[in-house]
C-alpha cells in the first residue's frame, strides 16, 4: 500500500506541491513559534539561575515596612555600613556586600538610549583587596574610582560603540550627564540576558544616586561558606536583623523573578499559526477532492477487481499521511528559519537574542502531529468519497455524477451564520461573547460560501458578459462549475482578510481614541515627558522657564493628599501662575492665581465632596509630615487633567523618591517660536531620556504603539493571506488540468493565448474578490462589534485600508492566474481532437 | 432555393482552390526513433467540394488534415488556405486565420459544456469579434432542426444534437473551409446519417468546402471525392465514391499491405 501511495504521489507530484506548501507554512509557523519561545524562556531561565552566583542570601526591607513609608516614623531600618559590618559576622557567611542599585540609562553614539530600559541598571563597584570587584570581572580598563567615571558591560560597550577612554551620555534619576568610561566589565546577571545595560559607579556616587534617603544601601547580600546552605544562612542572618528587614535566599529571589513571566508571546504566535494551518486544510481538501474525482475510474476498477471500500479509503489516507509527513519535515526545517527570524526581529527591539535550541521534543512532536493530523483530517471526506465509488463506475464512460445538492449545506450555513450575527449583536458589550461569535460567524460563512458564490457569480454574469464578451461569460461559468471548490478557495482568503479587517477596524478606532484623548489632554505648545521607566528631572521646569522663547512653563507632578487613613485625594501640583494657560482646564469659579494659598478642585470632585469656594480641605501632602488646612480657591472643569490642583511650592524639596515624580513639564512658546523653543529645550537639556514634543508629535506618538501593534498583526496574518493566495493558484491549476480538452478546442477554434490567459485571470480575480468581499464584511462586523464592547472608543471604519485590501486581493487574483495561465497556454490544441486523451 | 444560396460575390466561385497541401511531410521524433507520419502528400480542395480523406489507422490522414488546418506544423512542404501560406504566419496570425477562415467539427467533445447551444454556435464569431448574420444563423439552425434546442446546455442534448450544434458552429462564420475529423465516430448510424447529409448539403447547396477525415466507407460515400492515404502517402483518388467501391479499395490496400509484410 505504501508503494502504491508513493507511486500515486510521484505521478501527481505537481498537484500535491501547493497543498503541501500550505501545510509547510503552517507547520513552520508552529515550530518557529515553539522553538523561539522555548529558546527565549530557557535563555532567561539559565541567565536567572546563573545570575549573581555570589549571592546566597539578600537582606531587604519587608513589604510591610515599605508600605508604611507614608508615615516617616515607621520607615524601615537603614541598610547602612554598621549593619553591613554586623552581618559580616553571621555564622556561615564568607562575605557580605552592600549593594546600591537603581535605574541608569546609557546613550549610544547616535544620542539614542540603548538596551531594554526596564532592565537597565546602575550598580556600585566594590573593589576587593586587589582593586577589582569579583562580581564584575573587567575585560578592559579599571574600575570606577570617582564621580564622572563609570564602567559598562561588554554588550553595552559594543552597542553604544564606546570603549575605555570614551565619554558617554548617561541618565540617572531624570538627569543627564557625561561620564568617562574607564572600564569594560562582564557580569553574570539576568538583567543583561534580558537585554538591559549595566553601568558601574564608584561606591559613593552609587549611594548618592540610588539610596540618598535610606542613608545606606538598597540591599545587602551575603555569600554562604561551603557546607552552609542558603536556608541556614538566611535563618542565621534573620536573627541579627532589626524589625522591618528580612533575609531571603537566592532561590526565593529567582522564584519571585520568574513568577511574572509567562509564555504570552508564544501563545499569541501559536494562535496565528493555528489560523494559518486552518486555512491550509482547505487547499489539502480541494486537492484530494479533485483527485478523487479524476481518479474515480481508477478507484472503481480497484473495487471491481475486489478491493474493499476500506482498502480504497486507506490508500487515499496513506497518500495524505505521506504528504503530511513530508510537509512536516520541510516545515520543521523552515520553522528553524522562522525562529531565527523571530529571534532577529524581536531581538532587534529588545536586545535579547537567545541561542536557538533547534531540536526539542515539543516542537518536533508538534510539527509532526499537527502536520500529519491536519492533512489527514482535510483528506478524510475526499477519501470517503473515493471509497464510495461504485465498482460499475469503472465501466461507465460518462463523467462522474453531479455532486449532491447544496440545499442542506445552505440551510446549515445560513443557520450558523445567523447565529454568528446574533451572537455578534449580543456581544456589543461583552468581550468574551465576541470570541465565540467571531469563529461561529466565520464557520457559518464558510459553510454558506458555495451558495453565496453561486448567487454572486449569477449576478456577475450579465455585467461580465457585457464587459469582456464571451471571455467574461466563459470565466464566470467556469467559476460556477464547482461551487464547493470555488467556495473553499474564496474561504481561505476570506478567513485571512476577515482577521486583517477586524484587527484594522479595532486598531483604527483605538488609535483615533488615543489621538483624540492626546489632543484633548494637550492645551500647551510643547510637552516634555520621560521615556518609559525614565524620569523628568526636578530642575527641568526651571531650566525651560529661563529659555528666551518660553512664555509659560509648569511642571505637572502627581501626588496625593492624605485626608484620613482611608481617604486619599489625588492631587496635581502645578505652577499657579501658568496652569490656567497651559493645562486643558476651564475655570468656573474663583481664581487660580491664588492657588499658592490653597487648593483648586475640579467641579465633579467638588460636587462629590460637597466643596465650594472657601471650604477647607485638611490633610497631609505625601512626603511631608505636617497636616495643613487648605481653602478652596477655585473650581474648574477638566477632570482628565486633574481632580485637584495645588501649588508646586507646597511639594517637599526632595530630589528623589516616588512621592514627587514629575509626570510632565508643559510649556508655551512666544508666538511663532514653538519650533525654536523646542530645539532650544532639546539642546539645553541634552537628555536622551526625555521627549520634547509639539502637539502634532504628541498626537502621533499616542497612536504609535497601536500602529506598531497593527504592523505586527499584519506580519502574523500575512502567512494566512499567503496561504489563501496559494489556494487560488492551486484551484486555478487544477481547473486547467481538468479542462485540457476544452482549452485545446477553444484554441483550435481561434482563441489566442492572450485571451485564453485573460479568461483564467477573470475567473481567478472573481474568486479572489469574492473571498475578499466576504472577509471584509465579516471582519468589519467583528471589528465593529469588538469596538462597541468598549464604551469610550469611537467606531472608525478605515475605508482607505479596506479599499487597499480589496485592490490587493484583486492583485492576488491576477498573480495567482499567471502560472495556471502559462500551463493553459502550453496545452497542445490537438488534445481536443482525438479520442485517445481523456 | 439554389438562387437563394448563391455564394456572395466575395466568395470563391466553384472551381477556385481554397485549400492546398504541397509535398507535406511530417516526421515525429528524431534519429532512430523518428516516425514518418506524412511522406510528401499534395492535394487541392476547390470551393463547394466535399472531400473525404480515407485511410486506415496510422495512415497519416489526421496529420494531413491537422497540417492543412494550421493545427500542426509540417516538417516540410507547405499548406495554403486561399492565397495564404500557413508557414508564413506567426502563432497569433495563424490563430486569427483559424478563427476567421476555418470551421471545425471534431469527433467528440465538440462543445463547451458551460455554454448554451446558441452560445456554442456563435463562439467562433464571438472570438473573432464579429456579429453572425442572423438570417444565415436562422437558416442553419432551421436546417439542422435545432431551433427549439438553442437554450440548452450540451449535457441536455443527445449526441446527434451535439454534433449538429458543432456543424452549425463550423458554418456560422461562413469559413473558407470546414474540416471535420471523424464527425460520426461517436454517433449511431441514424444520427451519423443526419450529420453527413448536412455536410453534403452544405457543399452542394451552400457551396461550402468541406474536408472530412474518416475511416468509414459509408461516411465517405456522402462525399463528392475520396482521397486514400496509406503509410503517409496519397495512394488513390476516387470521384463520386460509393460505400461498396470505397470498401473494395480499402480491402485492396489491406491486402497489399499484408503482402508487403
Amino acid at each position: 500500500m505504501l508503494r502504491t501511495a508513493l507511486r500515486t504521489l510521484r505521478s501527481h507530484r505537481l498537484r500535491f506541491a501547493l497543498p503541501a506548501l500550505a501545510v509547510v507554512l503552517g507547520v513552520a509557523f508552529v515550530t518557529g513559534s515553539l522553538i523561539y519561545g522555548d529558546s527565549v524562556s530557557s535563555a532567561i531561565a539559565t541567565a536567572r539561575a546563573n545570575s549573581q552566583p555570589d549571592v546566597s542570601v539578600a537582606v531587604r526591607p519587608t513589604d510591610a515596612a515599605l508600605q508604611s513609608t507614608q508615615d516617616p516614623s515607621a520607615a524601615p531600618p537603614r541598610l547602612d555600613a554598621t549593619l553591613l559590618k554586623r552581618l559580616r559576622g553571621v555564622p556561615g557567611a564568607v562575605s557580605a556586600r552592600g549593594t546600591a542599585e537603581g535605574r541608569s540609562f546609557l546613550a549610544g553614539s547616535d544620542g539614542e538610549l540603548i538596551g531594554d530600559l526596564y532592565e537597565s541598571a546602575g550598580v556600585n563597584y566594590v573593589p576587593g583587596p586587589g582593586g577589582e570587584d569579583p562580581r564584575y570581572p573587567l575585560t578592559a580598563g579599571r574600575g570606577p574610582r570617582a564621580t564622572g567615571e563609570i564602567a559598562i558591560d561588554e554588550a553595552a560597550a559594543e552597542r553604544a560603540g564606546k570603549g575605555v577612554g570614551d565619554r558617554v551620555r548617561i541618565v540617572v534619576d531624570g538627569t543627564a550627564r557625561n561620564a568617562r568610561v574607564v572600564g569594560v566589565l562582564t557580569a553574570e546577571d539576568s538583567r543583561l540576558a534580558s537585554g538591559g545595560t549595566l553601568t558601574a559607579f564608584d561606591g559613593a556616587t552609587a549611594l548618592r544616586q540610588f539610596a540618598p534617603d535610606q542613608g545606606g544601601y538598597t540591599s545587602i547580600t551575603l555569600t554562604a561558606a561551603e557546607g552552609t546552605s542558603e536556608a541556614q544562612l538566611a535563618q542565621q542572618t534573620q536573627k541579627m536583623l532589626p524589625d522591618g528587614l528580612e533575609a531571603v535566599t537566592a532561590a526565593q529571589l529567582r522564584e519571585e523573578a520568574t513568577a511574572g513571566s509567562d509564555d504570552k508571546l508564544t501563545n499569541v504566535l501559536l494562535s496565528f499559526a493555528g489560523i494559518a494551518l486552518f486555512v491550509s486544510t482547505f487547499l489539502v481538501a480541494n486537492t484530494f477532492t479533485m483527485l478523487s474525482a479524476a481518479r474515480a475510474r481508477e478507484h472503481a476498477l480497484l473495487r471491481a477487481v475486489g478491493a474493499t471500500r476500506r482498502y480504497v479509503m486507506r490508500q487515499v489516507l496513506t497518500e495524505a499521511a505521506i504528504v503530511g509527513a513530508v510537509a512536516s519535515v520541510v516545515g520543521y526545517a523552515l520553522g528553524i528559519g522562522v525562529a531565527a527570524l523571530l529571534n532577529t526581529l524581536f531581538g532587534a527591539a529588545s536586545g535579547i537574542t537567545a541561542p536557538l535550541r533547534i531540536v526539542q521534543l515539543t516542537p518536533v512532536l508538534a510539527a509532526f502531529g499537527v502536520g500529519i493530523a491536519i492533512t489527514l483530517l482535510a483528506a478524510y471526506v475526499p477519501a470517503r468519497r473515493a471509497a464510495a465509488v461504485a465498482p460499475v463506475a469503472a465501466l461507465r464512460t460518462s463523467r462522474p455524477p453531479t455532486p449532491a445538492s447544496l440545499r442542506r449545506r445552505g440551510i446549515i450555513g445560513a443557520t450558523v451564520t445567523a447565529l454568528g450575527v446574533a451572537l455578534l449583536w449580543a456581544a456589543g458589550g461583552d468581550e468574551n461573547l465576541l470570541y465565540t461569535a467571531a469563529p461561529v460567524l466565520l464557520v457559518g460563512l464558510i459553510v454558506l460560501t458555495p451558495l453565496i458564490a453561486l448567487g454572486v457569480t449569477g449576478l456577475l454574469r450579465t455585467p461580465l458578459r457585457r464587459l469582456a464578451g464571451i471571455r467574461g461569460k466563459l470565466a464566470v461559468e467556469n467559476a460556477r462549475r464547482n461551487p464547493r471548490r470555488t467556495a473553499a478557495t474564496a474561504a481561505t482568503l476570506m478567513v485571512g482578510l476577515a482577521m486583517v479587517t477586524a484587527v484594522t477596524v479595532a486598531v483604527a478606532s483605538i488609535s483615533r481614541m488615543d489621538e483624540e484623548e492626546a489632543d484633548a489632554a494637550m492645551a500647551s505648545d510643547l510637552r516634555i515627558t520621560a521615556v518609559a521607566f525614565g524620569q523628568v528631572g526636578a530642575d527641568v521646569a526651571d531650566r525651560v522657564a529661563h529659555l528666551p522663547d518660553a512664555a509659560a512653563v509648569t511642571a505637572v507632578v502627581n501626588t496625593d493628599l492624605r485626608i484620613s487613613e482611608e481617604d486619599i485625594l489625588p492631587v496635581t501640583a502645578v505652577s499657579p501662575g501658568t496652569v490656567e494657560r497651559l493645562a486643558p482646564i476651564t475655570l468656573r469659579k474663583g481664581s487660580l492665581k491664588r492657588l499658592d494659598r490653597g487648593i483648586a478642585v475640579e467641579e465633579q470632585t467638588a460636587a462629590a465632596r460637597h466643596l465650594t469656594l472657601g471650604s477647607r480641605v485638611t490633610g497631609t501632602l505625601a512626603g511631608t509630615d505636617r497636616k495643613s488646612s487648605l481653602p478652596v480657591v477655585a473650581i474648574y472643569e477638566g477632570e482628565d487633567f486633574a481632580t485637584t490642583l495645588v501649588s508646586g511650592t507646597r511639594l517637599p524639596r526632595t530630589a528623589h523618591g516616588d512621592q514627587a515624580r514629575i509626570a510632565e513639564v508643559i510649556a508655551d512658546a512666544d508666538p511663532g517660536r514653538t519650533a525654536a523653543l523646542q530645539s532650544d529645550i532639546r539642546h539645553t537639556l541634552d537628555n536622551p531620556a526625555l521627549l520634547v514634543q509639539d502637539r502634532a508629535e504628541v498626537r502621533k506618538a499616542a497612536s504609535n504603539d497601536t500602529a506598531e501593534f497593527l504592523n505586527i498583526m499584519y506580519a502574523m496574518l500575512s502567512v494566512t493571506v499567503l496561504i489563501g493566495a496559494l489556494g487560488v493558484v492551486n484551484t486555478m491549476g487544477m481547473a486547467v488540468s481538468e479542462r485540457v480538452r476544452e482549452i485545446g478546442m477553444l484554441r483550435a477554434l481561434g482563441l489566442d493565448r492572450k485571451r485564453l490567459a485573460s479568461i483564467l485571470r477573470i475567473e481567478s480575480v472573481t474568486i479572489s474578490l469574492l473571498g475578499s468581499a466576504l472577509g471584509l464584511m465579516a471582519g468589519g462586523a467583528i471589528g465593529a462589534a469588538a469596538v462597541l464592547t468598549q464604551p469610550s472608543v469611537p467606531l472608525v471604519i478605515p475605508w482607505d485600508r479596506a479599499a487597499l485590501c480589496f485592490a490587493a486581493t484583486a492583485a492576488i487574483g491576477v498573480l495567482a492566474s499567471l502560472w495556471p495561465g502559462r500551463q493553459a497556454m502550453a496545452v497542445p490544441m490537438l488534445r481536443a481532437m482525438g479520442t485517445d486523451t481523456e | 432555393m439554389s438562387q437563394r444560396w448563391d455564394a456572395p460575390a466575395s466568395s470563391p466561385t466553384i472551381g477556385t482552390v481554397v485549400a492546398e497541401g504541397r509535398h507535406l511531410t511530417k516526421v515525429y521524433g528524431e534519429g532512430d526513433t523518428a516516425v514518418t507520419a506524412l511522406a510528401g502528400v499534395s492535394a487541392r480542395f476547390v470551393s463547394g467540394e466535399f472531400t473525404a480523406i480515407m485511410g486506415p489507422s496510422g495512415s497519416g490522414k489526421s496529420t494531413f488534415m491537422h497540417c492543412l488546418a494550421g493545427l500542426d506544423t509540417p516538417t516540410s512542404g507547405s499548406a495554403r488556405i486561399g492565397d495564404t501560406d500557413l508557414g508564413s504566419l506567426n502563432e497569433s496570425r495563424l490563430t486569427k486565420l483559424r478563427r476567421e477562415r476555418i470551421g471545425f467539427v471534431f469527433q467528440s467533445f465538440n462543445l463547451m459544456p458551460t455554454l448554451t447551444a446558441l452560445e456554442n454556435i456563435t463562439l467562433p464569431c464571438d472570438l473573432a469579434g464579429i456579429t453572425p448574420d442572423p438570417a444565415w444563423l436562422r437558416e442553419l439552425v432551421g436546417t439542422l432542426g435545432l431551433a427549439d434546442r438553442l437554450g440548452h446546455r450540451p449535457d441536455q442534448l443527445s449526441g446527434g444534437q451535439q454534433q449538429r450544434v458543432a456543424c452549425a458552429r463550423a458554418l456560422a462564420s461562413r469559413p473558407a473551409v470546414v474540416f471535420a475529423d471523424e464527425p460520426t465516430g461517436n454517433l449511431d448510424s441514424r444520427a451519423g446519417a443526419q450529420v453527413l447529409s448536412f455536410l453534403q448539403m452544405s457543399a452542394t447547396v451552400f457551396g461550402q468546402t468541406v474536408v472530412m477525415v474518416t475511416h468509414d466507407p459509408v461516411a465517405a460515400a456522402y462525399a463528392g471525392r475520396a482521397l486514400f492515404l496509406a503509410d503517409g502517402q496519397l495512394v488513390h483518388e476516387m470521384a463520386h465514391p460509393s460505400a461498396a467501391g470505397v470498401l473494395e479499395q480499402m480491402k485492396a490496400f489491406d491486402a497489399g499491405q499484408q503482402a508487403a509484410r
